[in-house]
């Protein structure tokens, strides 16, 4: 079941002096996995990625002889890209980078050399039980035989943390929850250490943010198709030095399942329109991110996803394509390409920032 | 030899199994029906009876499954030279029974919870509020058995795929 559509929003804006080629990503969980499929199909845009609990690229591709097409890429997910019973059956990072090496041979990523010198960071917590840890240790090798020094990684998997992205807001769920909204109270801010993590050393955070959270339209990034399972409205945060023409640089933070604005729990099959609120903004809100932002010149995209459950695309707890739902053809699948809906309509969205 | 590590493999099996129906012969002991001499006032129990049943039965599909699975095992790999297959094999059965250990843990503390709160005496004041309590009990112990019905499904299918992703890395290696 899918919300009305909404009134038209404000389209994205365009900025001076932003430095396109400075840009990052980073996302939790479905979030994740999308980030390693934008950080490799446009690693010639990218510097640096943040993945927290996500798997390698095309993971749901691993065993395609689990079932037929439609059904292999979701049993894949499940029981090997989230849940593998033991190390044995999580992901094989060397055949998914071989894999990853012959897409972009044919095109449809950017050549992966363009990793060599990108810095990331990679995180699974000790308490995950919804994306195993095992997964994301593939994860981290994935990148090592994509060519990532080893030096630019930052990986982190002592921490006693479930499925979530880090806060120290004393509202957020227990550290070792692994329930919504997956933003979890620890003792660091996750986002801030994603960051310096790319970055480098950066300013220390604004206590007061000076710039402003803009609502835009996302329909015309992928021309209003249901099947990209994304929202009416995607946000970006803007300090206000950028909006007055200071250099910058764009990081794109992308939300896990159940947490775009738009997202609403589902009760027996019907989403909870009585009871259940929208997850509303806190993940573009209460994260960090724009503290960081404010004090760094950093605009803060965050594209928003929407559950989709219908004859054509099953996704109804809006997460990100990491298994091919929005694909036109399972057999085929074309997800994690530069040519994907979702990817191309994030890029987009990326371009235009650094169009004034 | 592959006989008799088969049938080691076999044996935890068998003994989680005569241990699961230990326990639901345990459990439906301390429920009462409904009606009749030893009746309970509260309706939630008797379904706690059924759902006992239920619960076994969905543990002994897993079961019979992990041992469909491991059956496959010699027919489908050549054994004799990779001695590393019986190491992942047992590693296999070790975390299916912790899993499936796991989700019956989470089944009897999922039913405690709810007999704890069937067990509280609460104010009611008027005819709706007492219904809506006693439908609440229905309605815990529905979601705890769509749960637990939903979780073993998953892991019945986790094993397959995951079984069937590590013969193919094995043959492919042989």
């Amino acid at each position: 079941m899918s919300i009305a559509s909404s009134p038209k929003a404000p389209p994205l804006p365009g900025f001076k002096n932003v430095d396109l080629s400075q840009s990052s990503v980073s996302g939790l969980s479905s979030g994740a996995f999308m980030t390693v499929q934008l950080h490799l199909a446009h690693s010639s845009t990218f510097v640096g990625a943040g993945v927290i609990a996500g798997g390698p690229f095309r993971c749901a591709e691993t065993y395609r002889a689990a079932a037929i097409a439609e059904d292999s890429a979701i049993l894949n997910a499940v029981s090997i890209c989230m849940n593998p019973l033991i190390p044995q059956t999580a992901p094989d990072p060397a055949r998914l980078a071989r894999n990853a090496r012959a897409c972009a041979d044919k095109g449809e990523i950017d050549p992966v050399s363009h990793l060599a010198n990108d810095r990331v960071y990679i995180f699974t917590g000790s308490r995950d039980t919804v994306v195993n840890s095992t997964v994301v240790d593939t994860t981290r090798r994935f990148y090592e035989h994509l060519g990532v020094a080893a030096d630019n990684i930052r990986y982190e998997s002592g921490v006693p943390a479930g499925h979530s992205i880090i806060t120290t807001n004393p509202e957020d769920n227990p550290l070792a929850a692994n329930r919504p909204p997956y933003i979890n109270q620890g003792d660091f801010v996750q986002s801030w250490r994603i960051l310096e993590h790319i970055y480098g050393p950066l300013n220390p955070p604004s206590e007061r943010l000076s710039g402003r959270i803009i609502r835009f339209d996302q329909r015309e990034f992928f021309n209003g198709e249901s099947r990209a399972s994304m929202s009416d409205y995607g946000y970006a945060y803007v300090p206000k030095a950028v909006e007055e023409g200071a250099p910058a640089r764009v990081h794109i933070a992308l939300h896990g399942c159940k947490q775009g604005y738009a997202y609403v729990n589902y009760v027996n099959g019907r989403p909870d329109l009585e009871n259940g609120l929208p997850y509303g903004n806190r993940y573009f809100t209460t994260t960090g991110y724009n503290e960081l932002a404010d004090a760094n010149d950093l605009i803060i995209l965050y594209p928003q996803a929407q559950g989709t459950d219908n004859g054509a695309t099953q996704n109804p707890e809006g997460c990100w394509d990491w298994w091919g739902y929005t694909s036109t053809s399972a057999r085929e699948p074309d997800y994690y390409s530069q040519q994907a809906i979702q990817i191309r309509a994030i890029h987009g969205m990326l371009q235009r920032l650094g169009t004034p | 030899m592959l006989q008799a590590l088969t049938q080691f493999a076999h044996a935890p099996v068998d003994q989680l199994q005569t241990l699961h129906h230990l326990q639901a012969d345990l459990i439906r002991k301390f429920i009462v029906p409904t009606v009749g001499p030893d009746s309970h006032p509260v309706p939630a129990f008797a379904l706690g009876s059924h759902a006992e049943h239920i619960r076994q039965a969905l543990g002994d599909v897993a079961l019979r499954q992990l041992r469909n699975l491991q059956s496959v095992l010699p027919a489908a790999v050549k054994l004799s030279q990779d001695v590393g297959v019986y190491y992942d094999l047992f590693a296999f059965q070790k975390a299916f029974l912790e899993r499936l250990s796991g989700l019956q843990t989470q089944w009897f503390e999922g039913l405690e919870s709810i007999a704890q709160e069937a067990g509280e005496i609460r104010q009611v004041n008027t005819a709706s509020k007492l219904i809506a309590q006693e439908y609440n009990l229905y309605a815990q112990f529905s979601a705890l058995l769509m749960g637990q019905v939903s979780a073993v499904a998953e892991l019945v299918e986790n094993a397959q795929i995951d079984f069937g992703y590590l013969i193919a890395q094995t043959t492919e290696e042989n």
